[in-house]
C-alpha cells in the first residue's frame, strides 16, 4: 500500500471513529452538535464535557501510550513480541496498584496510585530486563514465557489481596474492570503530562533506536552509548504502561499489534514508528472502546475484551509467519 | 607514540581466563591478523578493542588516549565493525540498514546530507538493485558485503573484521577481498581475523598467533605462517603434510 495514503486514511478514520465515538452513546448528538461543542466546550452539554469526551480523548490517549510502550518494549528486548500486556509489565503495574489499596497507601498524595502503577511497571521491566540477560541463550520465544508466568504470577497475587482485603479493595476490581468509563479530567491531565514528554524523548532517540535494532554490539560499533539508552528506555516503557494501567487498567494486544503492522510498512525508520504509533495506537483503541459501548448496547464490554479478541489472532499470526528471530 | 597500542589486556568469563598479557603495537594503515584456533580469545580481543567489552586488566589506547576516554560516538568515527554473522532483530531494507553507518554522525534527525552520502555509495557499488529490498532476507555474501560497505559510510579509520568470509561462496569471498585491498590502498587500519591462510596471505601485512589467550609470536606472514609455528599452534602435524594437503593452507 502507498504510505502517504496509509498516512492519509488513517488520519480520516481517527476523525471519523472519534466523531462517531462522541456521538453515540446513552444520549446520542449529531456530528453538527459535536462539532459546536469542540469549538465552545465550556457551554456545551454537562454529559459532553464531563463524560463522553474524558472517554474518548482517554481511550485515544491510552491507545498511544500503550502502543509506543510496545514499540519501545520491542526495542529493548530486541523482540517483536515484545508487548507490556504479554510481558507481564501491565500486571506489575496492576499488582503495585493493588498492594498500594491493600495497605491504604492510596491517599498519601493526590496521584499516589499512578506512582505506584509506575513503580510497578518499572519493577517488573527490570526483571524482564535481567532475564533477558542470564547467561545462556535466552530465545525471543524464552523471554515472552517469562513474561507471561510473571503476569500470571502478579495476577495472582492481586487477585489473592483482593479477596483478602475485600471492602478496602472493592474500587480496585471496579477500577480494573470499568475501562474508560470512569475516567475524570484529572487522569487525562496525567496522561498528556506523561505522553507528550515521553513522546518527545522517544523521537529525540530515534537514531538511536534504529541502531539498536542491530543488537548490542553492532549499536556500540556505530556509537550508541547502549547503557544510557536502555536506562532511559526502562523508564520511559514504565511510564507510558504505568499511566496507561492506572487510568483503564491491563488493555492487552494494543502494544503488540501496532507497532509490528507499522514495521510491516515503514520499516525501520523509529521517527516514523513512533509518530504513526500515536495515530494508529489511538485509533484502534477508541475503535475498540466504541465497539464495547455499541455491539451489546445499553450493555456494555470492557474494551480489554475487545482488544484480545483482535489481538489474539493477531498474536498467532505473528508466532507463525515466516520469521527472522 | 603508536598509532594504536593494546596494553597489558588481561580478560576473564565466569572464571576462566580468557586472554592473558596481551600486547600489540599497530602501525596506521596496517593490515594484521590475529590468527588461532577456535576459542582461543580472538573475537573477545576484538570486542575490547572496539570497546564492547571491558578488560579486566589493561588499556586500548589510540593516538596515546585510552579508547574507554572517548564517547562512544567518537569511539565509532574511529573503530567499525564487520561481525562474523550479520543479523537484524526487525525488518528494514537495505538503505536503512546502511544509513546506520551515519549514527556517529546524526544529531537528533537523519538530514538528506545523510541520504545523499548512503545513496553515492549505494552508486559507486551498483547496489540500487538491493537497496529497498529487506536486509533480513538477503544472502549471507549479500548481508556481509553490505557491511563493509557499511564502514566507508561510517568513515572510521580502522576497519575491525571478524571472519567475514566464513559463511561466503567464492563469488563474495572474491569480491569482499577486492574491497579489502581497496580499504588498504585507502591507506585504513584493518585488524582481521580470518581462519584461511589464502585470505591472510592477500591481505595482511603482519599476523598475530594467539592461543589460548596468549600471544605466541607476531611478525610478518611468511616469516610466522610456518609449518612449524601452525603445528604449534594448533596442535596438529602439519610438517608431515603432502604438498596436495598443503592445498588446503
Amino acid at each position: 500500500m502507498n504510505k502517504k495514503i496509509f498516512v492519509l486514511i488513517l488520519i480520516f478514520l481517527t476523525i471519523i471513529i472519534f466523531l462517531l465515538s462522541m456521538s453515540f452513546g446513552s444520549k446520542s448528538y449529531s456530528f453538527l452538535e459535536i462539532i459546536k461543542f469542540l469549538l465552545n466546550p465550556k457551554e456545551g452539554d454537562e454529559l459532553l464535557l464531563k463524560i463522553r469526551f474524558p472517554r474518548v480523548l482517554s481511550s485515544f490517549l491510552v491507545g498511544a501510550s500503550l502502543s509506543i510502550a510496545g514499540l519501545l518494549s520491542q526495542t529493548l528486548f530486541l523482540n517483536p513480541l515484545a508487548d507490556p500486556f504479554l510481558f507481564g509489565i501491565s500486571s506489575g503495574a496492576n499488582f503495585f496498584v493493588t498492594l498500594s489499596l491493600f495497605l491504604g497507601l492510596d491517599m498519601i498524595f493526590k496521584f499516589s496510585l499512578s506512582f505506584f502503577s509506575f513503580l510497578g511497571a518499572l519493577f517488573t521491566t527490570f526483571i524482564i530486563l535481567l532475564i533477558s540477560r542470564m547467561k545462556g541463550k535466552i530465545t525471543p520465544l524464552n523471554l515472552l514465557l517469562a513474561g507471561i508466568a510473571l503476569s500470571y504470577l502478579f495476577s495472582s497475587i492481586s487477585s489473592f489481596l483482593t479477596i483478602w482485603g475485600r471492602d478496602v479493595l472493592n474500587k480496585s476490581v471496579f477500577w480494573t474492570l470499568t475501562g474508560f468509563s470512569t475516567v475524570n479530567i484529572d487522569k487525562i491531565y496525567i496522561l498528556i503530562l506523561i505522553l507528550i514528554p515521553a513522546t518527545i524523548f522517544s523521537i529525540l532517540l530515534n537514531v538511536q533506536l534504529d541502531a539498536y535494532s542491530l543488537g548490542e554490539d553492532e549499536a556500540v560499533s556505530v556509537g550508541v552509548n547502549i547503557k544510557f539508552l536502555k536506562s532511559i528506555l526502562l523508564f520511559l516503557i514504565a511510564l507510558l504502561t504505568g499511566v496507561s494501567v492506572y487510568v483503564s487498567g491491563i488493555i492487552g494486544f494494543i502494544g503488540l499489534m501496532v507497532p509490528n503492522i507499522l514495521r510491516s510498512l515503514f520499516g525501520l525508520n523509529h521517527l516514523k514508528l513512533i509518530s504513526l504509533s500515536i495515530l494508529l495506537g489511538g485509533l484502534l483503541l477508541m475503535s475498540s472502546d466504541l465497539i464495547g459501548r455499541f455491539i451489546l448496547f445499553p450493555t456494555e464490554i470492557p474494551v480489554s475484551i475487545i482488544t484480545s479478541f483482535l489481538g489474539a489472532p493477531f498474536f498467532f499470526y505473528l508466532l507463525f509467519k515466516k520469521r527472522s528471530y | 607514540m603508536d598509532y594504536l597500542e593494546i596494553k597489558d589486556i588481561y580478560f576473564s568469563y565466569q572464571s576462566r581466563e580468557v586472554l592473558k598479557n596481551i600486547n600489540i603495537s599497530i602501525n596506521k594503515g596496517e593490515s594484521i591478523t590475529i590468527f588461532g584456533p577456535n576459542g582461543s580469545g580472538k573475537t573477545t580481543l576484538l570486542k575490547i578493542i572496539l570497546g564492547i567489552l571491558k578488560p579486566d586488566e589493561g588499556k586500548i589506547f589510540f593516538k596515546g588516549k585510552d579508547i574507554l576516554k572517548f564517547s562512544e560516538r567518537e569511539r565509532a568515527k574511529i573503530f567499525s565493525y564487520v561481525p562474523q554473522k550479520v543479523y537484524t532483530f526487525f525488518p528494514m531494507s537495505t538503505f536503512d540498514y546502511l544509513i546506520l553507518g551515519r549514527t556517529p554522525y546524526i544529531n537528533g534527525f537523519i538530514k538528506k546530507e545523510d541520504k545523499e552520502i548512503v545513496l553515492n555509495w549505494i552508486e559507486k557499488f551498483n547496489l540500487d538493485y538491493i537497496k529497498d529490498l529487506n536486509f533480513q532476507f538477503l544472502s549471507e555474501g549479500e548481508k556481509q558485503l553490505i557491511t563493509l560497505i557499511r564502514t566507508f559510510i561510517q568513515g572510521s579509520e580502522v576497519i575491525i573484521l571478524d571472519e567475514p568470509l566464513t559463511h561466503l561462496d567464492l563469488k563474495y569471498r572474491f569480491k569482499i577481498l577486492n574491497i579489502l585491498k581497496k580499504i588498504k590502498e585507502m591507506g585504513k587500519t584493518i585488524i582481521s581475523v580470518f581462519h584461511d591462510l589464502e585470505s591472510i596471505k592477500n591481505i595482511s601485512d603482519r599476523v598475530v598467533l594467539i592461543k589460548n589467550g596468549k600471544i605466541l609470536e607476531i611478525g610478518e606472514v611468511d616469516k610466522i605462517l610456518t609449518k612449524e609455528n601452525l603445528t604449534i599452534l594448533f596442535d596438529e602435524d602439519f610438517i608431515k603434510f603432502t604438498k596436495a594437503e598443503s592445498l588446503f593452507l
